[in-house]
């Protein structure tokens, strides 16, 4: 049962459809709901391409091995042969999809996938168990907690656990099922005893849901929500109401966070989207938000990077770099609203608008976000290996003197340039001057721009007064609002001039056979993938994340790059 | 509180290995012919003085608190005038070097015995069995006992256990100097110098905590 199921999900997650009539089966109160648009994925993929990938392979073999195995016991004279991903009967011109649906009594777990041959469907099911009707030509086997229900069309794996809570506050629950407690038996009488009872309610109810679902009709109920989301440019999609993915996950830390306490979390919809394109995969997940924080996301979302940055860079290939662009005032400014929002009750009980006012009044939005407006860029240009010195000690034969000696090692040592906006060149100035309590050297402009200039680094050096510490970070405060940080080892170089100027939240990006050999032992990357990006920010009433993967040469078949790059 | 404050320095250390860097601890005895000496302590971290001066500027790293320079000296210090009042030990003398990460405490001593007393007394004072350190050394009828077999308390070895491959190139380096020729040592990683009066044992970290080699040894001079 659970191999079906494990197939089944295998099977619809590499080949990705429009299936728009099974997505009506979903139940409408599913909390999370997975698309698996295998037509799309199809289309960069054939079934003959797909069953060459190993896991692909393996599992279908092993699957086929498995039903016929049994058979073999039954009839000697069955071959054992590969069936193939055709051979299973499903249909993956149609989407398939997987939901979760949480109750006050039980959480199920569903798959729903279409049939193109009920025949060679059935064939796969275990022999030895007798399959019962329980609709019109729907047909369904299973065992406690677990059941495949199957028709002409569509095929369900369904499996159910419970909330021991709930049978233990609803005593009431065995006698609408007519199931008195016995009690001539201790044990039998207790919660714990009545395993036996809530099994058989357990698969009453899995039967139930199962009939529900097939009996749905798509014109009566109104569709679940998350077909408002849907995109059939994705090769798979998921879906949850934010709050419930929240609450969820939140009742798990407890305390303050805890939704019983009060606390509420962002309401609207969360969808992730993963797309498969030529030359990238793009995951892209998105929040809506609710009106009330439309206003706040944007004022911490108001800020774009700063194109000067750009005047500084002048190089053709670096391994990673970093943006941010948010603003740090309207951050100040908003996180207390927002808070406030989702914490709702909990402010009063925990204190925490006291603790909210008080640093409204301590701080000075305004001030702070002069000194640092919010955007940045770190480029890690570099990870070399630097030479430094340590001491050592030796002796002579007798043991008597000690000797200090200088000796050298070589180190691996990032290189890096970040710069960030600001508009207080003033306290930048102070608060670096503190850091720099063992200053080491102090450059003037001229010499640092000879220094870093003779490394390449750096076009030009606008600083009034630049500095390095004893960690050889050099920094320079500009004259236009805003200030360099530099390692003075560095060798800067770009060849993706477009980096988003917009008002991208966070942007990362990173140059993969740069970095993974760096990263890995040293060993050459050959993969199919030049380049990984993330990137975070807000469209309208979204906030979007990112994700990229983009290949280094256009490809019919980046799926299966991507199956056996994760693979490798 | 205490244990705190004297965990700043056992972390100090503590850091070095986390962060994978090399570093050294030498001990240093002399005997003289009247039972009276010299020794000292180096910890030479000079080889991860990079990342240290880069660590000293965070407040914790993998959830280890970093002791800034102030915290550090006023924990050298501290011993330093422990060791002034322990009965026996004088001429006590710190350096420090936060340049190169190098710290050297240096004493003399009327008895051997003496640092025993010290070492009890750092003890005593921190309110702490961190480190068990008893009867360390003795030195009587030509016979010199360096008895340790383990520097790193239980306590503290399972976490140093996890960072084990970082103590490959740890080393511990002891030298006994006697006054006079030395007929039998009992640790057999142990070298005599040219003049047969001298003692050489180094050791490294991951040996130690494995207890595969030890810092005990037990010495007779002629």
């Amino acid at each position: 049962m659970k191999k079906h199921a494990i197939m089944a999900l295998i099977v619809a997650f590499v080949i990705p459809c429009s299936g728009q009539k099974l997505a009506q089966k979903i139940p409408s109160n599913a909390q999370y709901v997975f698309t698996l648009n295998t037509p799309n994925m199809l289309r960069k993929m054939s079934m003959v391409e797909m069953e060459k990938l190993p896991i692909v392979h393996d599992a279908v073999e092993a699957f086929s091995r498995d039903r016929r195995g049994y058979r073999r016991k039954n009839d000697p004279s069955s071959t054992q042969k590969y069936l193939g991903l055709a051979g299973l009967g499903f249909d993956f011109n149609q989407s398939s999809y997987a939901f979760v649906e949480t109750t006050d009594s039980v959480t199920y777990f569903g798959f729903i996938i279409a049939l193109n041959d009920k025949v060679a469907f059935e064939a796969l099911n275990d022999s030895s168990m007798k399959s019962m009707n329980i609709g019109k030509k729907v047909k369904a086997i299973g065992k406690r907690k677990e059941l495949i229900a199957w028709d002409k069309k569509m095929a369900l794996f369904i499996g159910v656990s419970k909330k021991s809570s709930y049978f233990r506050e609803h005593p009431e629950i065995y006698e609408r099922y007519n199931m008195p407690a016995d009690t001539s038996s201790k044990k039998r009488y207790s919660y714990y005893g009545r395993y036996d009872d809530q099994n058989k309610i357990l698969k009453i109810w899995l039967t139930d849901k199962a009939k529900s679902i097939f009996a749905k009709k798509s014109k009566k109920i109104k569709p679940h929500k998350f077909t408002e989301h849907t995109d059939n440019n994705a090769a798979c999609s998921i879906w949850s109401s934010s709050g419930s993915f929240y609450s969820q996950y939140m009742n798990m830390i407890g305390g303050i966070l805890d939704p019983k306490n009060g606390t509420e979390f962002p309401g609207g919809d969360l969808v992730y989207h993963m797309y498969i394109n030529e030359k990238d995969i793009t995951m892209k997940s998105s929040i809506t938000l609710e009106e009330k924080d439309f206003t706040s996301y944007q004022n911490i979302f108001n800020n774009k990077v700063n194109p000067k940055f750009f005047d500084y860079i002048d190089a053709d290939h670096f391994l990673s770099y970093y943006s941010q662009a948010y603003s740090v005032q309207g951050a100040l400014e908003e996180v207390p609203h927002l808070v406030n929002n989702y914490l709702g009750s909990n402010f009063d009980k925990w204190g925490i608008q006291e603790s909210v006012d008080l640093l409204a009044v301590v701080l000075d939005e305004e001030a702070i976000g002069k000194v640092v407006v919010g955007d940045a860029i770190l480029i890690l240009t570099d990870i070399g290996e630097q030479e430094i010195t340590y001491i050592d000690y030796e002796w002579d034969e007798d043991y008597i003197e000690r000797k200090e000696i200088e000796k050298t090692k070589k180190e691996v040592v990032p290189e890096f340039l970040y710069m960030m906006s600001t508009k207080d060149e003033a306290s930048v100035h102070k608060i670096f001057k503190l850091s720099m309590k063992a200053n080491k050297k102090r450059f003037t402009k001229k010499e640092l721009y000879n220094h870093l200039k003779d490394r390449g680094v750096i076009k030009d050096v606008k600083g009034k007064e630049v500095f390095a510490n004893p960690l050889g970070i050099c920094y320079a405060v500009t004259d236009d609002e805003f200030m360099t940080l530099a390692t003075d080892e560095q060798n800067l170089i770009f060849n993706n001039k477009e980096i988003p100027i917009t008002n991208l939240g966070v942007w990362f990006t990173a140059q993969l056979d740069s970095i993974i050999p760096l990263i890995k032992t040293q060993k050459p990357y050959d993969g199919p993938f030049k380049q990984i990006s993330c990137s975070v920010a807000q469209e309208e009433s979204l906030i979007i994340v990112k994700f990229e993967l983009n290949t280094k040469k256009p490809s019919s078949n980046v799926l299966f790059d991507m199956i056996n790059f994760g693979l490798n | 509180m205490l244990k705190t404050k004297f965990f700043t320095i056992v972390s100090f250390l503590f850091l070095a290995m986390l962060l994978n860097s090399c570093f050294e601890v030498i001990e240093e005895v002399t005997i003289y012919a009247d039972g009276k000496g010299k020794a000292g302590l180096t910890v030479n971290l000079s080889q991860a003085k990079g990342k240290l001066a880069s660590i000293m500027l965070m407040d914790s790293i993998k959830g280890n608190p970093v002791p800034s320079e102030a915290e550090i000296m006023k924990e050298l210090n501290n011993a330093k005038r422990i060791a002034e009042a322990t009965q026996g030990i004088y001429d006590v003398e710190l350096k420090t070097n936060f340049d190169n990460f190098i710290f050297e405490l240096y004493c003399s001593f009327d008895s051997v015995e003496c640092i025993n007393h010290f070492v009890n007394n750092l003890e005593n004072e921190y309110e702490s069995r961190e480190i068990l350190l008893k009867n360390l050394f003795s030195y009587h009828n030509n016979k010199f006992i360096r008895n340790a077999d383990f520097l790193i308390p239980n306590k503290h070895k399972k976490e140093i256990a996890k960072e084990k491959s970082h103590l490959l190139t740890a080393r511990y380096i002891s030298i006994v100097r006697l006054p006079t020729e030395v007929t039998s040592m009992s640790n057999e990683k142990a070298k005599l110098s040219k003049n047969k009066k001298n003692v050489m044992l180094k050791i490294r970290g991951d040996k130690l905590l494995e207890n595969t080699s030890s810092i005990t040894n037990i010495i007779t001079t002629q």
